[in-house]
């Protein structure tokens, strides 16, 4: 599955960054999801990502927090972990951010990102191997401003993967969907 | 000391290369952001100050107390695009809403440069949202002064509603001093009209001649000191004017303490500094030990307490850079005086004339010749009369030194000099009497 935003900026080229679906692999249960577009997935730097199921409790919990402060909104974070082998990345821990949205208006949106980065030296002190690989939501839709978001998280880490962690319960298929973003010019 | 949180919007469009205002206007803008964050900061430990650029609205520094983030973030601002004034306000009232202490009052400072083109009922709305939520904004108008100024106007008037002032709307006409403009403005003045220190805008007169950017620690402590000082001061001459009612002799003690220098009174009040004990100490003690050779009267335990006493509240004093001898010296005039009570009249007499040869050089202030004459002269009638203080009070040298300490008397003045002179006179033709007598 493909989403496509397009932002027309100013002069003669038009960008527009879409997020690619891979495939998500958890560290028990193999299913290959039958969508996955192998030939595109392959030319990027990761074509594969695999959580671990500590970070699925902590998102779950994350967003159980939130709704009982009565915020039924989605919750961000940030994931870390560390690249497997090439194209394969291993998503081990995450921990929640800060943020904020404006309900009405897609665009403004706010996200802590000195609480991120101080949090992100602390984890580094317990375990050096685990760097920042991407950031989540609790979705459970790709939303407008997405990609502004990942724009933030990849001042941290040049390859943003974004996983959509959907904290409502579903015994069918995964609850996680992983995103890259792509960079695309067209005229 | 209005404990706050600040959001600063900089206007980074492509206006801001324009050169109007001295170097360019984001450079000015800077500035100003500079100005505005320290102030905020100094006026209150715990405020907060972050940082927004207006035009591809982004968070640069969220809330801080830190300087040093503000101002490096705030350095990698260049100019881009055009602002989006009421999306930023709203950004900025996002990150108001999750500042750590909901005691916070919340604030925006906006810097606007550039023409807003947005729709007069949007911005009413915002301010209108605003206003509910309680968030003062401070709109710095600045190179497209026209265009903006209604608009700009009716925002600020509808979050001030009727009675409110917590808004202002500062427009800066071009000139090289943003910054400087600032400084006058209620911006930085705050509403009661306290606001900058004076020497702040000079850059130079800095209070106490520490420069609080450099070390807010030492200027707070000594800013703290002098109010103590002053307070003990007013403590001190108020118990002083309870007093003066009773003996004369008084007088000599307690004026030392409000005649003496502001800053090295603690030092002087209670013990020398550093080194030996001061001119000051020496006529305390010896009148100390005076006092309690004579007994009796209350009103002589009084002088001895008052030096003991300023002793111990200099003993206790905050420590602050300059009375960190004092403490040191005051405690050992403690112990000097109870060890005095030990000694017997005669050893406390011997002893307190050793002192006052011993640091008793030659200077050019007829106080000292005074005083190493008047131990000894003054403890040879107590020991003769017990209470005979109308012979004391004859001595001229003495009368001399008291008169010296009473403030408002000139002790060189002509009068005075005559009626010291005359007695004088007097007192060498009983002496030369004297002596006659005791030759034959």
């Amino acid at each position: 599955q493909q989403s496509c935003f397009d932002r027309r900026l100013r002069g003669s080229f038009t960008f527009s960054y879409y997020f690619i679906y891979l495939s998500t692999w958890r560290q028990q249960i193999e299913t290959r999801p039958s969508q996955t577009q192998t030939t595109s997935t392959e030319t990027l730097p990761v074509n594969k990502v695999v959580v671990h199921p500590l970070v699925l409790l902590s998102v779950v919990d994350h967003f159980t927090r939130m709704s009982k402060i009565g915020n039924t909104k989605r919750v961000v974070g940030v994931l870390l972990g560390s690249w497997r082998s090439k194209g394969v990345l291993d998503v081990s821990n995450s921990y929640a951010g800060l943020f904020d949205e404006d309900d009405k208006d897609k665009s403004v949106w706010y996200l802590d990102h000195d609480y991120l980065e101080n949090k992100y030296h602390m984890f580094k002190k317990v375990n050096a191997r685990e760097k920042i690989v991407g950031w989540y939501h609790t979705g459970p839709k790709l939303n407008q401003n997405d990609i502004a978001i990942n724009d933030l998280v990849r001042r941290y880490c040049s390859n943003s993967v974004l996983v959509i962690i959907d904290a409502h319960a579903s015994n069918i298929g995964l609850p996680t969907e992983a995103y890259y973003s792509v960079e695309e010019v067209h005229d | 000391m209005v404990l706050e949180s600040t959001i600063i919007c900089v206007d980074n469009s492509e206006y801001m290369r324009n050169g109007d205002y001295v170097p360019t206007r984001l450079q000015a803008q800077q500035d100003a952001v500079n100005t505005i964050c320290r102030f905020k900061l100094r006026s209150n430990p715990e405020n907060n100050v972050g940082l927004l650029t207006l035009a591809n609205t982004e968070v640069l520094a969220t809330l801080t107390t830190d300087v040093g983030k503000i101002l490096t973030s705030l350095h990698k601002v260049a100019p881009n695009g055009n602002i989006n004034l009421l999306t930023g306000i709203r950004i900025a009232h996002l990150a108001l809403k999750h500042r750590q202490s909901k005691n916070h009052k919340m604030r925006i400072v906006v810097f606007v440069g550039s023409p807003v083109e947005q729709d007069e009922k949007e911005v009413i709305k915002v301010a209108k949202r605003l206003k509910k939520e309680k968030v003062n904004i401070d709109i710095i108008n600045f190179g497209e002064t026209d265009d903006n100024q209604s608009l700009l106007e009716q925002l600020v008037s509808v979050i001030n509603g009727r009675e409110g002032s917590g808004s202002h709307l500062v427009t800066v006409p071009p000139s090289p001093h943003l910054a400087d403009a600032l400084l006058s403005s209620p911006i930085v003045q705050g509403e009661d009209g306290a606001g900058a220190p004076a020497g702040f805008a000079s850059g130079g007169g800095f209070e106490f001649g520490v420069d609080p950017n450099e070390d807010p620690e030492l200027a707070l402590a000594l800013r703290v000191s002098m109010e103590e000082q002053r307070q003990r001061q007013q403590e001190e001459e108020r118990r002083v004017q309870v007093e003066s009612g009773e003996t004369p002799m008084e007088g000599a003690a307690p004026p030392a303490a409000p005649t003496t220098p502001k800053p090295p009174v603690p030092m002087t009040e209670g013990g020398g500094g550093g080194g030996g004990p001061t001119e000051e100490e020496m006529l305390q003690q010896a009148l100390a030990m005076s006092m309690e050779g004579g007994g009796g009267a209350t009103t002589e335990a009084k002088p001895p307490a008052t030096p003991v006493t300023t002793a111990a509240a200099t003993a206790t004093a905050a420590a602050t850079a300059a009375a960190a001898g004092a403490p040191q010296s005051s405690a050992r005039s403690g112990g000097l005086s109870m060890d005095f009570s030990a000694m017997t009249e005669e050893e406390q007499i011997a002893y307190a004339m050793q002192i006052s040869m011993q640091d008793c050089q030659p200077k050019d202030e007829a106080m000292d010749v005074d005083k190493a004459p008047k131990a000894p002269k003054k403890e040879q009638p107590k020991k003769e009369e017990e209470q005979d203080f109308s012979e004391v009070m004859a001595d001229p040298a003495f009368l001399e030194s008291v008169l010296q300490n009473l403030p408002g008397v000139d002790p060189q003045s002509q009068a005075v000099k005559e009626a010291v002179g005359s007695l004088t006179q007097d007192k060498d033709k009983d002496k030369n009497n004297k002596e006659d007598k005791d030759k034959k």
